[in-house]
């Protein structure tokens, strides 16, 4: 009995030692991508109805996506669109699946285990995912596949500037924009009224919003029953305010990250952080500020905070919760000062694309990345989600013009995104979860008193720079 | 006498109050999905719905399929959980009533695997399970629940406290011992085994993280996921639908807890008297 147990363990041993030295070995190199066929019977320019399928038998495309709750539903709902429209005459079958809401995540843990057969043929991922996912073997960047000007339903063109700026990272138009918004500043028209301000003209600038939280702040003694403003300041609310200063701003070096590898901040030593500091200091100020965000949507629509700013995508859910309780609206990002001119980023998300070896596939990938971004698919998807259309043909079309006219709170955020530099973008810091991190917990001491205005700044500037030379001296090449 | 009866009465009242705290979250929980929207956004405490109703229950089985993630987690929990009763058992058998050579060596090492957090393995594992084609099925979501060090360590301490006389005398009798495993240590275990099957039910039920790195079929979505597809960071949160979803997630635990919870009382009682 003895031996025999011996026996079993040592081999399970050695089993267990194997599988360790061929993990070690194990090259993390995907298989060569296969360089599509040229097929010019599926070009979309007077091409035959009956010959556009790709293949005898349908294509089928995997597309893996982050998108939760009724957003789902709209995305599944583009998707069963295509496959009875575009997708049947071409031969092409997707099938959507949910990946947790953090797609990126899961394809750099298949690049890691060097798992390439299970990664999807089309993926929708934020745009921070975007300079790991262009490094993998299989991406192919919607650029390249301009360039060869095949099955080109989406125009290169109708994508808007702001949005395609959003996805390029080294020149390269990466992914297809899909589900876009922006940063706004959601107001109380009731409460504004009853504070003797004007609810047609909210705060444009950090200043007034300063003034206005003091006169929309109640108070029952010493606790505030309405605050004035709720917002946690965190990365993505300071890279718009200090992206927005001046004509625009970087935030980084090598253009943000979209150049380059982005090695350091850049809002310290040219002063845009401190400028942002000064103005914030004085929202700190008025006593009516709440800066930690527990259930924002809700809290705004319970009367509880007259201000709060957050993405344009809330709007749909807000029109939901609020119905016809009061009156509110929304305004564009109030400026740091009021001579910015540099507008807000793009938020949100792009579809990419990989080559998995089957030239066919990829052609059916392509043919999907695109219809996602085409008109219906963005005028179906983002009026049931209250995301911002990213096809500049759109807003010619009737019914946007008529679904613009009657959701009044999307104007201002289309307004804002078109007038926005395309150069001010989230940017593509690599290191995105702890400069989050460093920026929630920086600002946070500073709202509550327990960090100066100085030693925010450098704490923020330092921390963020760490974290990036961390990144540097073990990533590049 | 008196003094007894008051002693009592305070410590009752104290471990009911204890009780009461448990579960009024749960409590709340189960009242939220019985609300409207409206109902659950007041500012005022409002603990009770005005009327039951099943929209939020209906809401949360449109937007997920829940039914097929319960099926999946009970495939995925009862399996996974009958294989880690089966093999900390055995493997504890021979950690408790053999002799070995570095046996005591061989158990550090097997605890000293805890001291390993699942996320540094995670990729590892990952690439194993991938390579050996099992993403997308039952058992390579089950894999890496199989075995667990904490429960092998539970069944040997059990183990220890059994009567070395009757393994000997069975012994003596002729039994062999997966036999003597079978039909007199196994029976004998009821308290650990119910203690051990409970938890790793309960654990993995609740498993987010590797069933959804392992799968990337919507069909093969387990329960927490399906929760998860009902929380949108843009869309905000869908309080009703969520706690409904959430209840009907609890069932399945609350039914184990309910079927083993003689066992384990009375494993707890088994234990208290020596000799």
């Amino acid at each position: 009995m003895k031996k025999t147990l011996s026996f079993v363990m040592a081999a399970g041993l050695i089993l267990s030692l194997g599988a360790c030295g061929q993990g070690a070995s194990t090259k993390t190199k995907a298989p060569t991508a296969a360089v599509p066929e040229p097929t010019t019977a599926a070009q979309t320019t007077g091409t035959p109805e009956e010959t556009k399928r790709i293949s005898d038998k349908d294509v089928e495309v995997s597309f893996w996506h982050h998108m939760e709750g009724t957003n789902a539903s709209a995305l599944e709902t583009a998707v069963n669109h295509f496959n009875e429209t575009t997708g049947k005459e071409y031969g092409i079958v997707v099938t959507p699946s949910f990946q947790g809401s953090n797609t990126a995540e899961k394809l750099n843990t298949l690049a890691q285990a060097g798992d390439w057969k299970n990664f999807p043929d089309v993926c929708q991922v934020a745009s921070a995912g975007i300079p790991a996912i262009s490094g993998y073997d299989l991406f192919v960047a919607p650029e390249d596949m301009y360039a060869k000007g095949e099955d080109i339903l989406l125009p290169r063109e109708s994508i808007i500037a702001n949005n395609a700026r959003t996805f390029t990272y080294k020149d390269k138009l990466c992914a297809i924009p899909f589900s876009n918004s922006t940063i706004l500043l959601y107001y109380n028209k009731e409460l504004f009224k009853a504070a003797g301000l004007d609810p047609e003209n909210p705060p444009k600038t950090i200043a007034e919003m300063a003034d206005a939280i003091t006169k929309l702040t109640a108070k029952d003694g010493n606790e505030v029953t309405t605050y004035g403003l709720n917002v946690q300041v965190k990365r993505y609310q300071l890279v718009n305010w200090v992206g927005g200063e001046g004509d625009f701003n970087f935030i980084g070096d090598n253009e943000g990250g979209r150049a380059g590898l982005m090695s350091k901040v850049t809002f310290g030593e040219d002063g845009s952080l401190m400028t942002y500091l000064n103005e914030w200091e004085k929202v700190i100020a008025t006593g009516g500020y709440k800066p930690v965000e527990d259930n924002i949507n809700e809290e705004f629509a319970m009367q509880l905070s007259a201000m709060a700013i957050m993405s344009s995508a809330r709007i749909a859910k807000l029109n939901d919760l609020i119905g016809d309780s009061f009156e509110w609206g929304t305004a564009p990002f109030p400026k740091v000062n009021a001579e910015d001119k540099g507008g807000t980023a793009v938020g949100g998300s792009g579809i990419v694309m990989f080559d998995k070896g089957n030239a066919d596939e990829l052609r059916a990938s392509w043919i999907f990345q695109q219809y996602l971004g085409g008109e219906d698919a963005q005028y179906d998807f983002c009026t049931a989600s209250g995301y911002i259309p990213m096809n500049k043909d759109l807003y010619e079309e009737e019914r946007m013009k008529t679904y613009l006219s009657e959701n009044t709170a999307m104007v201002a955020a289309v307004d804002q995104l078109m007038a926005s530099n395309p150069n001010v973008q989230e940017p593509f810091d690599i290191v995105t979860g702890d400069i989050n991190s460093i920026i929630d917990e920086e600002m946070l001491a500073f709202a509550q008193g327990t960090s100066d205005k100085q030693t925010t700044h450098d704490n923020i500037v330092n921390k963020c720079n760490e974290k990036l030379e961390a990144y540097v001296k073990v990533n590049a090449k | 006498m008196k003094k007894k009866t008051v002693q009592s009465i305070l410590y009752q009242s104290f471990c009911l109050l204890i009780g009461l705290m448990t579960i009024a979250p749960i409590l709340y929980a189960v009242s939220l999905s019985f609300m409207e929207q409206r109902e659950i956004l007041t500012k005022g405490i409002h603990l009770l719905p005005d009327k039951i109703q099943w929209k939020n229950y209906k809401e949360a089985l449109r937007l997920t399929h829940l039914v097929r993630y319960m099926l999946n987690s009970l495939i995925l929990a009862g399996g996974s959980s009958v294989i880690r009763v089966a093999v900390a058992g055995l493997a504890a058998f021979s950690f408790a009533f053999f002799d070995f050579k570095g046996k005591n060596v061989l158990f550090m090492l097997c605890m000293s695997t805890m001291m390993i957090p699942g996320d540094v393995v995670l990729i590892t594992n990952y690439k194993t399970v991938a390579d050996l084609g099992l993403t997308d099925t039952y058992f390579g979501m089950m894999s890496m629940f199989l075995v667990s060090v904490m429960n092998i360590f539970m069944f040997r301490q059990y183990y220890l406290t059994f009567s070395m006389e009757i393994y000997e005398a069975s012994k003596v009798d002729g039994c062999g011992n997966f036999i003597f495993f079978i039909k007199i240590l196994f029976p004998l275990s009821k308290p650990v085994t119910a203690t051990v099957f409970i938890s790793s039910f309960v654990s993995t039920w609740n498993t987010y993280l590797w069933p959804m790195i392992v799968t990337n079929k919507d069909t093969m979505r387990t329960v927490q996921v399906g929760v998860t597809m009902l929380n949108s960071r843009d869309g905000g949160t869908i309080y009703g639908p969520i706690m409904a979803a959430s209840v009907m997630v609890l069932v399945p635990t609350v039914i184990i807890f309910i079927l083993f919870q003689k066992q384990i009382a009375g494993g707890m009682m088994a234990g208290s008297v020596k000799g």
